[in-house]
């Protein structure tokens, strides 16, 4: 039945199962030149992401328990699930389908470009399934026990469709900033484009978050609208399933069907047919702007005065301008910043003077403020230490310097060039709610001291040299989620410690600055030390 | 076999290939040279139909490399500069993919694969991925990708990087039966005492164009020079080498 499915989309079936095959053997084995990932550590990128999204799918199951019906359960949950699995492609996926690693591989050998296309999108699809199967798993006992198997297995077919949805939806609008770029702006044009999904989904993230009665309320009302959604297509079939209505839901149920197959028609159709084209040209071809910038360094890049941070961050750059995979990973952080930047600015009545306001000791703060803090120099971190070019890491074994001294710079290049412009950022905030500007001085320096102190112990635990590392899939949606996790406790749990008792006095205030400047001290100096002992023992094998 | 007519390519404002015409017959081995950035690779791109070009026409094998890139890329076998390979796979696993994607027969393919890679000496570690292997022995693995369909046109960059002097021995060897068959093959390297030793016609490009065409002694006769070497360095700039050689020296000690 595949075989005369695929045949008869002008896809050679043999080609694709080979490429289908090649492709996750090699979505598994991880490959790094400084140390071979084996056992369970080359998955454990993949397995951490998992474990997050069936954490966060457990959630999602007890809130559907809460539900009226089966219909408004299904839709509130494929809500959340179109979000997760669309952030899922734009973490994991989207730079690869603009610039597939193996396209100068595959460019020259007889593959037609329709079966390339397939076989990335359906490598795309199954790892979609498997984390939609970790998201929306669990939910299926609750609709088992609420509202009978039947209903449990529209729900199994509903979220399975919709993450199919959600990924040919995604794939279509990378290929299709892909096709109608002009060559010589594609990389610009894809930045934008990954800003802009960017700003979408964590944006949907953050409503769907903070609105579930509503959505709640949405769902049980139906009105005319609620049809352009695509979770209310999906959830039509659960609601079908468990008898709530038969004629609109036979309707939008048809239209969930519907939707996948033109979807899967229209990026079979032109994008499919030009695509190994249009991806190779981003691959072979060199920029014009890159090469007019070439010579310049960065006044930003001035400021620092160690030579190996100087170095990092020329690297740092040059790759953001020439790596599309690394500018699309920092592009795809920007718009989570800038998100918590606004809705923190919108809990203006919570930015008060924590040395004068009652409020502030309670430390119910602007948390998604202090949250952009956290989120930006962690994640960046990661992709830091990621590229495709990691073989070029070499040069750090082959140089006269002390490796050690490239992590201790690359936690200085995110302090110096990223922390620190933040801080003077947030401290102008302060500025105008606090108009004090001692008091502003005063909190920023905590937060500072308390932002450092969280980036020293990331590196701490996990010391890393510059672009050095393979990219593997499933590694970025687990360091994604898990700042967004563990960054946030710690953080909140220094602050209201600071905010409900050493507030209250300058002396104590002083005491906590103490302590907190002394544990910044203490943990760049064991960076230092473990930085020098870890990658001192590293070997390069590439 | 290989026929191009004023084929260009820009890279943004950079006109990369500048109109270049040339023709290779079956049986020929022609030599590719060109300076660093002389546009020799973005032929060769274009030709194995990588990039399309911005202007011309070519064909190969047969096949207009813009109208039927698939028909193109059945006909060649391509060794490319960059190495790339799939480097998680082993090389048995590699070759057997490369296999399928050209609808080979297993039970063609198999024994073949297996009589390449004991030629090689890589049947020992057939089953180590690759990313355990040295530059010599992925160099081996891409050339025995690129002549496992048999193919009539043969696209060599650099072929001969790495591979250790008797596989080197080997293929050159081999370069010389094919074209005795009937196949084409243009030859792009740095080292010209191996392109004079088995192109018996070469071509040389230099800022995207052709700047000389014919038997090595006749380049050589042409600019004065007594070997293929110095006619090449008096055709693409390097006019004084003792002199560059000096200049580069005094760079060092300054």
């Amino acid at each position: 039945m595949l075989n005369s499915l695929l045949t008869s989309l002008g896809i050679d079936e043999r080609q694709w199962r080979a490429l289908v095959r090649t492709s996750w053997r090699n979505l598994w084995r991880t490959k790094s030149p400084i140390g071979v990932h084996a056992g369970w550590r080359k998955y454990r990128g993949v397995a951490a992401g998992l474990v997050m999204y069936a954490v966060a799918g457990v959630l999602l199951a007890v809130v559907s328990a809460t539900a009226p019906s089966a219909g408004t359960a299904a839709f509130v949950l494929l809500c959340f699930l179109l979000v997760y699995l669309s952030s899922l492609v734009l973490l994991e996926f989207g730079s690869s389908i603009v610039s597939p690693d193996d396209i100068l591989i595959l460019a020259p050998r007889p593959v037609s470009s329709r079966t390339y296309f397939a076989a990335r999108l359906a490598i795309i699809i199954v790892f979609v399934s498997i984390y939609g199967v970790a998201l929306g798993g669990p939910a299926t006992v609750t609709f088992l026990v609420r509202f009978g198997p039947v209903a449990a297995i529209a729900w199994i077919i509903a979220f399975l469709a919709e993450g199919t949805f959600a990924a040919l939806a995604m794939v279509l609008i990378y290929t299709l900033a892909l096709r109608y770029a002009p060559a010589s702006r594609i990389r610009t044009v894809v930045g934008f484009v990954q800003m802009i999904l960017s700003l979408a989904i964590y944006g949907g993230f953050t409503v769907l978050s903070k609105q579930m009665p509503v959505l709640f309320a949405i769902a049980e009302d139906r009105p005319s609208w609620f049809a352009v959604l695509p979770p209310s297509w999906y959830a039509s079939i659960v609601s079908l399933a468990a008898g709530e209505g038969l004629v609109p839901n036979i309707v939008w149920a048809a239209a969930a069907v519907l939707a996948i197959a033109a979807l899967g028609l229209f990026v079979n159709g032109k994008i499919a047919l030009d695509y190994v084209e249009s991806a190779a040209g981003v691959a072979v071809a060199p920029t014009g702007k890159a090469r007019r910038s070439h010579g310049r360094v960065p006044r930003l890049v001035r400021v620092l005065r160690q030579p190996e941070a100087r170095a990092i961050a020329l690297l740092i750059f040059r790759q953001f301008r020439h790596d599309t995979k690394f500018k699309m990973a920092v592009l795809s952080i920007i718009p989570l910043t800038v998100l918590y930047v606004i809705l923190g600015l919108q809990q203006g009545e919570t930015i008060t003077d924590p040395f004068l306001s009652d409020a502030g000791r309670e430390f119910s703060g602007p948390l998604l403020l202090y949250f952009a803090a956290i989120i930006f120099p962690t994640i960046l971190k990661e992709e830091i230490s990621r590229s495709d070019a990691y073989q070029s890491s070499w040069v750090f074994f082959a140089s006269p310097l002390r490796r050690g001294e490239l992590v201790v710079a690359m936690r200085r290049v995110i302090t110096s060039l990223f922390l620190t412009p933040y801080m003077i950022f947030l401290g102008l905030i302060f500025l105008y709610f606090f108009r004090n500007i001692g008091h502003t001085l005063m909190h920023v320096a905590v937060l500072f001291l308390v932002c450092d102190l969280l980036l020293n112990l990331n590196f701490l635990v996990r010391p890393r040299l510059p672009f050095s590392t393979p990219r593997t899939t499933g590694s970025r949606t687990s360091s994604v989620i898990g700042a967004m996790i563990i960054g946030p406790i710690l953080l909140f749990t220094v602050m209201a410690i600071f905010t409900n008792f050493l507030y209250r006095s300058y002396p104590l205030y002083f005491i906590g600055i103490l302590v907190l400047g002394s544990a910044s001290l203490l943990l760049r100096w064991a960076l230092k030390s473990r930085a020098a002992r870890v990658t001192e023992a590293l070997e390069f094998m590439g | 076999m290989i026929e191009t007519l004023d084929i260009t390519k820009f890279y943004g404002d950079k006109e990369a290939v500048k109109g270049l015409s040339f023709s290779i017959k079956a049986g020929e081995v022609v030599g590719f040279l060109g300076p660093n950035g002389a546009g020799k690779s973005t032929t060769v791109k274009m030709l194995t139909c990588l990039i399309r070009p911005t202007r011309g026409t070519a064909t190969v094998a047969g096949f207009d490399i813009q109208r039927d890139p698939v028909e193109v890329k059945k006909r060649i076998g391509y060794v490319p500069e960059s190495g790339a390979l799939f480097e998680t796979l082993s090389s048995w696993e590699y070759l057997i993919f490369i296999a399928e994607l050209h609808h080979l027969d297993m039970k063609i393919a198999t024994p073949r694969i297996e009589e390449f890679l004991t030629l090689f000496g890589l049947w020992e570690g057939k089953d180590t991925r690759m990313q355990e292997y040295s530059k010599g022995m992925k160099q081996k693995v891409l050339v025995c990708s690129a002549l496992l369909h048999d193919p009539e046109v043969l696209f060599l960059d650099e072929p001969l990087n790495g591979l250790d002097a008797n596989a080197a021995f080997v293929f050159k060897e081999v370069i010389r039966r094919l074209a005795a068959q009937g196949r084409a093959v243009l030859f792009c390297s740095h080292i010209l005492d191996v392109v004079e030793k088995i192109c018996p016609r070469i071509i040389i490009v230099n800022e995207g164009t052709i700047i000389a065409e014919g038997t090595p002694e006749a380049i050589a006769r042409s600019t004065g020079g007594r070997s293929l070497e110095e006619a090449f360095s008096l055709l693409t700039g390097v006019r004084d080498v003792e002199a560059s050689a000096a200049e580069f020296l005094q760079a060092l000690g300054r």
